[in-house]
């Protein structure tokens, strides 16, 4: 069986399940699908499929202030109608994004940007700033950047591509561009120092950072260049989102496109719907307005959580206060906000994998995911609270 | 992989040379290529060193199942990236539309192949080190950035 | 004898990252060979790092990964524990040696 991984943004396309065995899958791709599945319960009893979602109904159903968090591991499907049941119920909604990288995302929504097989097929300068791909997107430098041979590249990172790392650490993917004689790795303390540096190289003159001329140098070579951003980006910007995009504008003569490097699996589906329908990525529908996540924590009475494990991800100042509230959890796999948090209802839906619909990839592409049997999906647990029936 | 150093460590450092080693540092050396056997070593199997015994024999399996393929993957620190896949020279000659392109390997028998999220030696006998016409290739290792690829000869 | 270093306590540079081989039920961080040998810790070694009034205790693992910052930390619960909600990622924290690491 040929399935499509949705372990992370990559969505690798590739994935064979066999004689019990997973190949060509990453080990996050694999602990997703191989996982321990979480049990369906209502107060702490196991019960069936059906049950959990009819007690998940009548919480929902009884709440005066409903949060609805996650989001950004499901598919397109499940985020539409999960904005649906908002708009009926007044409820909150918010994904990972205002905490990673939402605001990358919507840079590059408002940009011209290529494809990651058209990175492949002819991309020279990959940088990738404030990201560590080795371990958020295992397999983004050996599918679309740095090691393929295709396209016009076809003597692969010997010859044919160039890695820049920026980091304020030495990460895993900044050793292979520190290793490599066609790699630069960029320690950075302050990203606004960077951003300076570039635009003072493109006038010839020296900043901070002198290692930037060489590959400025080098993305005259090419005709595709890009700089994917991860959410260690984000943070090192402190705001500075201007700055770095009048950067990407001074920089667009040099071919160079940007591209982010989230790590949610469809975070980027999300942040398109969000930014369509409301037009910011934490919303109160109740209010009619945009809100923070701390408000959106602090504010509700019911909490569902869909395909996210914010006792792992959100800071606990704010995830520690569903505590409080009556929790849905939808998660396929269990998850410590499950063990720790004393939910009302635990949903143990499909693997997303398995789920059929679409996800958008970190570049925008819409893949069609294996599987489609809606029964026992996210999809069908989000269409069960719309409609108020398993 | 044990260095010699550390094999010799727990080794009874007598030099008695009962084994037909000179010294115990040139056993040590033997024991790691297979020449030599932790049987020839008779004093290390008295009570008194029967701890270090445990120690070796522990350390010696890991020497043997690197013996079986010829590299080892410490499966602790692989992370299933697949560079060590893509980068392999007879991986992109062989299967120049998938391996190559950074997808999934498709060729028959393939060196090394991810498996349940961590790389594995699939087939050895294509690796440009083995074989009549072997060349020092290093690639898989050096694009390993958790050093979970090594080889036996640097043991 | 009286250990010196069981004393000490200063302000760390902590990044929080992405990290498969590291996250877990049990709180560990890679730590610079600068901060090591600063605290006198070895590989395997306990650090507690507190921030405000909330304190994890991680195994530490000496590692090339945490060249340039002294502390990183694998996302997940425990980097939550410490997380600053206006910068995640980045923050600082107070470290001491400690006897025994968190798990969940």
């Amino acid at each position: 069986m040929r399935i499509v991984c949705t372990a992370c943004s990559c969505l690798c396309d590739d994935i064979v399940i066999e004689g019990g065995k997973v190949y060509h899958a990453c080990r996050k791709g694999y602990n997703l699908l191989r996982g321990e599945r979480e049990v369906n319960t209502v107060d702490g009893e196991k019960c069936d499929f059906e049950k959990a979602v009819k007690s998940a109904i009548d919480v929902f159903g009884n709440a005066k202030r409903p949060l609805i968090f996650g989001l950004d591991n499901v598919n397109c499907e499940t985020q539409k109608l999960a904005l649906k049941l908002a708009k009926n119920s007044g409820a909150i909604v918010a994904d990972h994004s205002t905490l990673s990288c939402g605001e990358l995302i919507k840079l590059a929504i408002s940009r011209k940007h290529a494809t990651l097989e058209e990175f492949r097929d002819r991309g020279y300068v990959s940088i990738y700033w404030g990201s560590n791909p080795h371990n958020g997107i295992p397999r983004h430098l050996s599918r679309f950047t740095y090691y393929p041979r295709s396209g016009k590249r076809q003597r692969g990172y010997e010859e044919d591509r160039f890695l820049v790392v920026v980091d304020v650490r030495k990460s895993e993917t900044a050793k292979i561009a520190e290793k490599s004689k066609s790699g630069l790795f960029i320690r950075v303390e302050k990203d606004s120092d960077l951003i300076d540096s570039f635009l003072k190289a493109l006038e010839g003159k020296a900043g901070k950072y002198v290692e930037v001329a060489r590959a400025l140098k080098e993305m005259e070579k090419s005709d595709l260049n890009a700089i994917f951003g991860g959410s260690g980006l984000y943070f090192g910007l402190n705001g500075g989102l201007e700055s770095f995009e009048g950067m990407l504008d001074r920089l667009a003569d040099l071919n160079v496109h940007f591209i982010p490097a989230n790590t949610k699996a469809n975070m980027r589906g999300f942040v398109e719907l969000m930014l369509k329908e409301t037009g910011s990525l934490c919303y109160d529908f109740g209010e009619g307005e945009a809100c923070s996540l701390k408000e959106a924590f602090s504010l509700c009475d019911v909490a569902l959580i869909v395909g996210a494990d914010p006792f792992r991800t959100v800071p606990w100042t704010i995830s520690s206060m569903i505590r409080e509230r009556e929790v849905i959890l939808v998660n396929s796999l269990k998850s410590v906000t499950g063990r720790l948090c004393g939910s009302r209802v635990k949903i143990s839906p499909e693997i997303s994998c398995f789920s059929g619909g679409t996800m958008v990839r970190s570049d925008g592409v819409e893949v069609r995911l294996s599987g489609g049997g809606k029964e026992r999906s996210d999809e069908a647990v989000m269409l069960s609270l719309l409609n108020q029936e398993v | 992989m044990p260095s010699p150093l550390d094999i010799y460590k727990l080794l009874p450092k007598t030099n008695c040379g009962k084994c037909g080693e000179k010294t115990c540092m040139s056993f040590a050396f033997k024991l790691l290529s297979g020449e030599r056997k932790l049987e020839e070593c008779e004093p290390l199997f008295s009570p008194k060193f029967e701890k270090n015994r445990k120690k070796l024999e522990e350390m010696l399996a890991i020497v043997e199942k690197a013996k079986e393929t010829g590299l080892i993957v410490n499966e602790e620190l692989c992370t299933g990236c697949a560079n060590c896949i893509v980068s392999c020279p007879v991986h992109v000659e062989k299967d120049p539309y998938n391996a190559a392109m950074g997808r999934g390997i498709e060729m028959d028998e393939p060196i090394l192949r991810i498996e349940d999220g961590v790389v594995r030696v699939v087939n050895l006998s294509l690796c440009r080190r083995y074989g009549k016409e072997r060349t020092l290739c290093v690639v898989c290792r050096e694009n390993c950035p958790t050093d979970a690829i090594s080889f036996v000869e640097e043991a | 004898m009286f250990e010196f270093t069981k004393l000490m306590k200063f302000d760390v540079k902590v990044v929080v990252v992405k990290d498969i081989l590291h996250e877990g039920d049990t709180a560990r961080a890679l730590i610079s060979r600068e901060l090591a040998e600063k605290l006198g810790v070895k590989d395997g070694g306990l650090i507690r790092l507190t921030r405000g009034d909330v304190s994890v205790c991680f195994e530490a693992i000496v590692s090339e990964f945490a060249e340039g910052v002294d502390v990183v930390i694998p996302s997940g619960y425990f980097a939550s524990r410490l997380a600053d909600e206006e910068n995640p990622k980045l923050f600082k924290a107070e470290v001491e040696k400690c006897d025994k690491a968190d798990s969940i």
